[in-house]
């Protein structure tokens, strides 16, 4: 069904074109012919662009579900969810412009009007269409970025919810007393509650802001004893 | 000689008073018995003092109760949730014990009376 919705759009564009082009002939058609040709295929793309919607708006209530594991998985794997949520406005705009669009687009054709605010009001609705499926086309090509990613990181064997390894990096500039059982506290934090209770997201960012806020009492403390150290030293020389 | 052992003696008498944060995670390693180690003891902090610390901040304190002999340190075995790296676990000593003593009842003895202008202490 979907396949044969897919042909009569196609085949729909295809022929509006044709009936828009034909419509620029100067030599054949009257001026007034030219006009009625030109907004009747205006009319035949329009529509096709409504059928296409609708085929969308089916798509993606569809996809639902399958979105939403998609967002759980990447999540689970640490692997950034980049996809906005543009469906919620984006099909109900479209519908409205290219059903606004086509009214207009007839009403002209109809009354044979030659207000040109009418035909103009109409480009801009068109142009909100094609922005609409312009959304719709960069959002499956990051469908299918987030989808590599994932593959990506499934292959490469890494844990799902290991904490990130800039911030373990940046633990070891903690005095080696206290730097292991620090590290594995953070970690067994992080895979027992965190990543369980609030995702991987909030658990990194946690994980980050507890590096961060660490590092420097541990730090001090460490200059601090270095240099009562070092004013004993120089104390007994 | 003389000047070293009086100070000592001293010492034993009257054990350095301690922080609120010390008295804290003091509490936290008697009430968590042979469980206080790193994590427990700022899950305890956060849960049940209702207070938001640092690890840094915690192992910095820890550190300092152990100079003071407060408490006493041993490392457990690995665990593959912690990456393979071992738990420090602390034990609260009878100096740490006295001195948790002294600072929980010079608290209770300043409360005394007051606690109706408190608003009830609970």
């Amino acid at each position: 069904m979907i396949k044969v919705q897919y042909y009569l759009t196609g085949g729909m564009s295809v022929l509006g074109l044709a009936v828009m082009w034909s419509g620029l002939l100067p030599l054949l058609l009257g001026k007034s012919h030219r006009q009625w040709l030109q907004d009747c295929g205006a009319l035949i793309i329009l529509m096709g662009l409504w059928v296409m919607t609708q085929i969308m708006h089916a798509e993606i209530r569809e996809s639902a579900p399958t979105m939403l594991r998609l967002r759980r998985l990447c999540d689970s794997y640490g692997v950034p969810y980049s996809l906005n949520s543009c469906n919620r406005w984006i099909c109900p705009l479209m519908f409205t412009t290219v059903s606004l669009a086509i009214t207009i687009r007839a009403a002209a054709m109809i009354l044979r009007t030659e207000h040109q605010s009418l035909r103009y009001a109409c480009m801009v609705l068109e142009a909100v269409c094609v922005f609409g499926s312009v959304i719709f086309a960069t959002r499956s090509r990051s469908v299918g970025n987030v989808l590599d990613k994932l593959e990506s990181v499934i292959h490469s064997g890494k844990l799902p919810d290991s904490p990130p390894a800039g911030a373990k990096f940046i633990l070891l500039l903690i005095p080696k007393r206290n730097r292991e059982h620090l590290i594995g506290d953070l970690e067994e934090e992080y895979r027992t509650i965190l990543v369980p209770e609030y995702g991987v997201r909030k658990a990194r960012t946690w994980y980050w802001w507890q590096v961060a806020i660490s590092i420097g009492p541990l730090l001090w403390a460490h200059v601090k004893r270095g240099a009562a150290i070092a004013w004993l030293w120089k104390r007994v020389r | 000689m003389f000047y070293l052992v009086s100070m000592q003696s001293r010492k034993n008498e009257k054990c350095d008073p301690l922080g609120e944060f010390e008295t804290l995670v003091l509490l936290a390693v008697v009430r968590l018995q042979n469980d206080a180690y790193g994590m427990r003891i700022h899950q305890e902090l956060e849960t049940r003092a209702e207070r938001q610390c640092s690890y840094g901040a915690l192992y910095t304190t820890l550190d300092r109760l152990e100079q003071k002999g407060y408490v006493s340190s041993s490392v457990g075995e690995p665990t593959p949730e912690r990456g393979g790296r071992a738990k420090k676990f602390f034990r609260i000593e009878s100096a740490g014990k006295a001195a948790l003593r002294q600072s929980c009842g010079a608290t209770r003895r300043m409360v005394q009376g007051i606690e109706a202008q408190l608003g009830g202490v609970s």
